[in-house]
Formats: structure tokens, C-alpha cells, sequence
């Protein structure tokens, strides 16, 4: 498959980029991958080009304010063309992090997974598959729930299909 | 918190000009809201607000310096005193702009709109706030905003509002559809505006 990775995270020895860094290395094994780092700020990217290409799409991003980060944001808003449908984007999975706990973030109405799982979602191919992974409670959890979780990602990428 | 200083109502608006209907609806929020007092705007776009959390800012943000932009720190210094906060912005695919959205990453930070206590948990600080309003347009229709979920509005009534300590007013201004509003359409909502301002 056509996979395309965007990942959102501005600290490279964060939890994130580690996570991202792995899945990476899954992905590749199997698949044809493309990677967009929107921290890494790099030019004359055809980002629509990018997305129009992909069958699979995997967002790696801390979850703030119960949403995705700024850039991702943008990048929607630049990158996902309104009025189309993306009818070749079958599956969309979604890795993502949240300080909080998970209680928090149901009250907070989980903001970034609807957007993701029921907007762009909603955009894609008519019978795309959705995958929500995601670990709660980040800001005090041990090493052993984030090697957990890292394996977890890694599990469920390489079952990517 | 100086509790000498006189109350004000924090406006951030947060859409690109020339625009028009935004241009009006900001306006009808600061005459509107001349009742409660002073009414202090951030233009976020003119003033060139960087919009992302940048490396050096998240390196601080579980240590003691989150906030490191001279910038940042005058608007946090401006959300702290602040006696509300009311946000004028378009809505796109069910979110704020990249640049509120990075706003709120980076100026309601760890011991600005909450501390962490000693099991890291959240505790909220916006102690002076006692109104949290917002004003938008939406790029799509009701039906398919309700679909998905109102994303601008929870992130702004439910998850900034968990960070204040009480119960406070809040009010909600939309626009459902806006790219095929008719001007009438348009007017009437800058009318709804300055009234719903004007009673808060």
C-alpha cells in the first residue's frame, strides 16, 4: 500500500518522535512509505500531491486543548480540498498521545478523534477503514505502559492492509 | 494576580484581512461588550503570532519556564488578569485556526491557565475569568457540523472552561454556512452579535 505518515511533534527526543521512529520502520518493511514531518518545515513540497497519492494514512500527533496540534490543523486546512472526495484513501489510522486522562478528555468531548475519525473520515473512500490508537494519562505514566503502547503501535501497523 | 488592576474583557480574534463580515463582527463585539468595562483585542494575524508551539516551548512546558516569546508572555500576563475572554474566529472543518489553536498551546500554559499539583494532575487557574464567549462562522451546514461534532466550541466551552474554578457564563455566536450566506443573511448575524454582546 501507498502509505502516507504525517507526524506533528516539535521536540525530536520526545515520546512522539520515538513512536514515529518505529513506526516508520514497521511501515517500510511491507509498504511503499512517504513522510510528512510538519515540524521539519521543508519546501517545495507538493503536500496535496502527497495526500491525493496515498491509499493509507497515519497521523502521529500529541493530542492539546483535546484537538490536533496547530500544524495539523493547518495542514488540513491547506492540504484537504473542501469539496472532494479522496475515494483512493481507504485506511486512516490515527496514533496519538494525550496528557490527560481518559475521563478528561470524554468530558472535553474528544474533539480530535471526531474530526479525524468523522471528518476526514467521512472524506475518504466510501468503505475506508478507521483505526483510533491512542494512550491517555501520558503525563504520568510509567516506562512499562509506554513500551506497552509502542508495541501496541508497532503490532497494529504491521497488520496494516 | 495584582488585584488592583481594573477589570477588563480579553477580545482575540483570530481571521485574515480584508474580511469584511469578520471586520463587522469584530466591531460589534467591542461596542457590545463597552458594558463591562475596558475591552482589550489581539489581532492575531497583525500581530504576526507565531503559529506553533515551538521546541524551545515545549522544552520548558513541564519545567519552570513554559513561556520564552516576549510576546507570549504579555498575552498570558493579559489572560491572567483578564475578567473574560471572547474569541471571534472562522471555523474550518470543525476547528479553530491553526494560529488560536497555537494560541492556546502557547499562551495557556502550566501556571497560567492551570498548575500541576504534586501527582501531576490539573488543576485550573484562571481565577479571574467569569465569562468565556465565542463568535464563528462555519464552513459547512448545521447537519454536517453536528455530525462530526462542534470541535471550536468544545475546545473553548469545555476545555478552556475546565480551567477555570467555577461555574462561568458563556455564550455562543455561529454562522452555519457562511460561504452561501446572503448579505441579509450576514447583517442579521452582526445584529445577533452586538445584542447577545451587549446583554453579557
Amino acid at each position: 500500500m501507498k502509505v502516507l505518515v504525517v507526524s506533528c511533534h516539535p521536540l525530536e527526543e520526545s515520546f512522539s518522535a520515538h513512536l514515529r521512529a518505529r513506526a516508520l520502520r514497521v511501515l517500510s518493511v511491507s509498504h511503499d512509505v512517504r513522510h510528512l514531518d510538519l515540524y521539519a518545515e521543508e519546501e517545495g513540497l507538493d503536500r496535496a500531491g502527497q495526500l491525493a497519492w496515498a491509499n493509507a494514512l497515519v497521523l502521529m500527533y500529541p493530542t492539546w486543548w483535546s484537538s490536533l496540534p496547530a500544524p495539523l490543523l493547518d495542514w488540513i486546512d491547506r492540504c484537504w480540498s473542501a469539496r472532494h472526495r479522496y475515494p483512493e484513501l481507504k485506511k486512516i489510522v490515527a496514533v496519538t498521545t494525550h496528557g490527560s486522562s481518559w475521563p478528561i478528555n470524554f468530558v472535553e468531548g474528544e474533539v480530535g478523534r471526531r474530526v479525524v475519525m468523522r471528518g476526514l473520515g467521512g472524506r475518504a473512500h466510501r468503505r475506508c477503514r478507521r483505526r483510533w490508537i491512542s494512550l491517555y494519562n501520558l503525563d504520568r505514566s510509567t516506562e512499562a505502559r509506554r513500551r506497552q503502547f509502542v508495541e501496541k503501535v508497532e503490532r497494529e501497523l504491521a497488520g496494516l492492509a | 494576580m495584582g488585584a488592583v488592576d481594573a477589570s477588563f474583557t480579553l477580545v482575540i480574534a483570530a481571521f485574515e484581512r480584508p474580511d469584511p463580515l469578520f471586520e463587522a463582527l469584530l466591531g460589534a463585539v467591542e461596542t457590545g461588550l463597552a458594558h463591562r468595562g475596558p475591552v482589550h483585542v489581539l489581532d492575531l494575524y497583525q500581530l504576526g503570532f507565531a503559529p506553533r508551539l515551538s521546541p524551545a516551548e515545549r522544552r520548558g512546558y513541564h519545567g519552570n519556564e513554559p513561556i520564552v516569546d516576549p510576546m507570549v508572555a504579555d498575552h498570558a500576563s493579559l489572560a491572567g488578569a483578564a475578567s473574560g475572554m471572547v474569541f471571534v474566529f472562522p471555523t474550518r472543518w470543525w476547528q479553530p485556526p491553526a494560529i488560536l489553536k497555537a494560541w492556546l498551546e502557547r499562551v495557556l500554559v502550566p501556571g497560567v491557565a492551570f498548575v500541576f499539583d504534586e501527582n501531576h494532575r490539573v488543576r485550573p487557574n484562571l481565577h479571574r475569568l467569569d465569562l468565556v464567549a465565542g463568535v464563528t462562522t462555519y464552513d459547512m451546514g448545521c447537519w454536517q457540523v453536528r455530525r462530526v461534532g462542534d470541535g471550536s466550541r468544545r475546545i473553548l466551552l469545555r476545555a478552556l472552561r475546565a480551567n477555570i474554578p467555577r461555574r462561568v457564563k458563556s455564550s455562543w455566536s455561529g454562522l452555519f454556512n457562511e460561504p452561501a450566506a446572503a448579505p441579509e443573511r450576514r447583517d442579521q448575524f452582526v445584529a445577533a452579535v452586538a445584542r447577545r454582546m451587549a446583554r453579557l
